[in-house]
């Protein structure tokens, strides 16, 4: 199988604190790999060490056949990012929020109208091209910013936390739509604290205080650990830590 | 460059869409300009008082000794001609020149009137004033100095006819011969108001990303870091030309100012002096995490670079150790430049040092801040 993303014995310090403890895992391509642990488990630390935003304190990883220390700026033209914020410029329109992204991902005025009106069909955007962007709800500001995360149709795309305070109906049209690009082909990583989410996924891992405590498939993990309820299984490890 | 061309749009359209900002840009220095062409009064020390002697006698030496020790003039070399004066006024190293005729001495001892005269640069109007008026009673003194003279001359003459000479400063205005104040403040307003514009919009844009987190978006984009560097920058010197031209042509309209050197030479000039101003908000942005953050640290180092750099108050009249600072400031060379090319029409021959000055401080604050400038997050 080939593996879009690798990770081995990876650490990130910040002065003393371990925020990620000597984590490894690999995704294959074309995966859904959910990364489930409560606020402050060290999720988001991975994800920027991931995409080169964040300098990792120790440990190997690749993305794409990348390294995560030696080649960030290549890694940075094959993945897509969307972080916890859903980044969007609140002062610009729908339309100039798309423009941007395309254009500083390098593309073309025609690459990026095609994506344009990709996006806005898949966001359900249409017609409001020229609405302020901060004064959207956050469904639609959600999948508007995973649209302008992946506008370059990147091979792996990093999802931090991307269901946050969206009402339920927004996070299952969204997770439809990250199926829908996981079977096209793309690598998805995302996080969550939602339990329920685990169902879309293919394969998890556990992250507590920046260990992973469990991974594999949501079945695998029922039946390794004689459980029928994954929420139960995760509350039981802690304990376990504590 | 189409990606940076991508940014620098995004930045003008936020910039313009902010309808405050807008204000905050284009009608403060309006505001500025009328306040200031009424302008502020000073105290004056250490005017820098050339000297252009024909004479070459006791008493014209004399009279430059009464004027120095009086400690409202700095002797400022020699300068020994009608050309060397010109130049000692566009480069602003002479504020006022002291012209002795050949017959200075000859008049004194013979007991006539002595003309001499005091020629000022006069686009500081308020120095100007001073400086005049100090000059006249230096003449006073030493009037007052040949008539004690003269009168013991006279007893011992037993009431012989002793004339009874007297210097007469006739004084002179090189440029500024209005002696309008506005014409001082409001060139100095073009390199007011593009410090505190640009240092604050290239601070506060970015550091504005760091808040709402699209800075990662930016971070994980393909974009170099100089990409980002111009794009970030690029738009600021656009909107800083742009009030350079809304402050000429507001200066024309409002104080009927026009510039009496080349226009180019201005706006390459403050070119120069943009590098300065955005490489401080770039070095500002990296060493700030909030907006407010970003506005303090500005204003901390805008307002004593104003002070300091002679906006209102000349630098000659600091003391020494507040002048080597000012050497660092960009603000201080900026200053004579545009005066020098507004009021006096001075160009390259005349002000190169001040713009090399300017180029050299600029690319050194640019690289700085373009090195400390990584797209990373700490």
């Amino acid at each position: 199988m080939q593996m879009s993303v690798q990770v081995n014995n990876l650490v990130k310090r910040f002065g003393s604190f371990p925020a990620v403890d000597d984590i490894s895992f690999s995704v294959a391509k074309g995966e859904i790999f959910g990364f489930i642990g409560p606020n402050g488990a060290g999720k988001s630390t991975t994800i920027r060490m991931l995409c080169g935003i964040l300098d990792q304190t120790s440990g190997v990883g690749t993305v794409e056949g990348f390294s995560i220390k030696t080649e960030p700026e290549k890694i940075k033209s094959v993945i897509g990012y969307m972080s916890q914020k859903f980044s969007l410029y609140d002062d610009l329109t729908v339309e100039e929020n798309i423009n941007f992204y395309g254009g500083i991902h390098g593309l073309s005025r025609d690459e990026t109208k095609t994506r344009r009106s990709w996006i806005l069909e898949m966001a359900g955007l249409r017609g409001k091209e020229s609405n302020m962007t901060g004064a959207l709800s956050g469904g639609w500001r959600q999948r508007l910013s995973l649209g302008c995360a992946i506008i370059h149709g990147p091979k792996v795309v990093f999802l931090d936390e991307p269901t946050a305070g969206v009402d339920p109906i927004s996070r299952r049209e969204f997770w439809l739509l990250i199926r829908g690009l996981a079977k096209a082909g793309t690598t998805i990583f995302v996080t969550t604290h939602y339990m329920d989410e685990v169902e879309f996924c293919d394969r998890i891992a556990m992250i507590y205080r920046g260990k992973i405590v469990a991974m594999g498939t949501s079945a695998e993990l029922k039946t390794a650990n004689k459980v029928d309820n994954l929420e139960m299984l995760f509350v039981n490890l802690i304990r376990g830590m504590e | 460059m189409r990606r940076i061309l991508e940014l620098v749009r995004k930045e003008l359209i936020q910039t313009f869409r902010d309808k405050r900002m807008v204000g905050l840009i284009f009608v403060a220095p309006v505001i500025q300009l009328i306040m200031l062409g009424y302008a502020v009064t000073t105290d004056v020390k250490h005017i820098a008082l050339g000297v252009w002697d024909n004479d070459r006698s006791f008493e014209s030496r004399e009279f430059v000794r009464k004027a120095v020790i009086s400690g409202y003039f700095d002797d400022a070399g020699v300068v020994v001609n009608d050309a060397g004066m010109e130049h000692a006024f566009k480069s602003g190293r002479c504020d006022l020149v002291l012209y002795f005729p050949p017959d200075y001495s000859r008049n004194i001892k013979r007991g006539e009137k002595a003309k001499l005269e005091i020629i000022a640069d006069g686009s500081d109007s308020n120095l100007t004033n001073i400086a005049f008026s100090y000059m006249a009673q230096i003449a006073n003194i030493e009037n007052a100095r040949l008539m004690k003279e003269n009168v013991s001359k006279m007893k011992a003459a037993r009431g012989g006819n002793i004339m009874i000479p007297q210097v007469s400063p006739e004084p002179r205005v090189m440029y500024n011969p209005e002696m309008k104040s506005a014409n001082y403040m409001i060139p100095g307003e073009i390199g007011l108001i593009l410090t505190l514009i640009t240092i604050l919009l290239t601070s506060m844009s970015i550091t504005k990303e760091k808040e709402s987190g699209t800075i990662e978006q930016i971070i994980v984009s393909p974009l170099r870091s100089y990409e980002v560097i111009l794009g970030k920058t690029i738009p600021f010197a656009l909107i800083g030309m742009m009030i350079v031209l809304l402050i000429i042509t507001g200066g024309l309209l409002v104080f009927n100012i026009a510039i009496k050197g080349n226009i180019f030479t201005l706006l390459f000039s403050s070119f120069l002096f943009l590098l300065n101003t955005l490489g401080v908000g770039l070095f500002i942005s990296t060493i700030s995490k909030t907006q407010q953050q970003a506005m303090l640290s500005s204003v901390i180092f805008i307002l004593p670079s104003i002070m300091i750099s002679g906006f209102a108050f000349p630098v000659s009249n600091m003391p020494i150790e507040v002048q080597w600072i000012s050497y660092l400031l960009p603000l201080r060379y900026f200053f004579t430049i545009i005066r020098g090319i507004f009021l006096k029409g001075a160009g390259f021959a005349i002000l190169w040092p001040e713009m090399l000055a300017l180029f050299i401080l600029g690319v050194t604050v640019f690289i700085l801040a373009a090195l400390r400038f990584r797209k990373k997050l700490s």
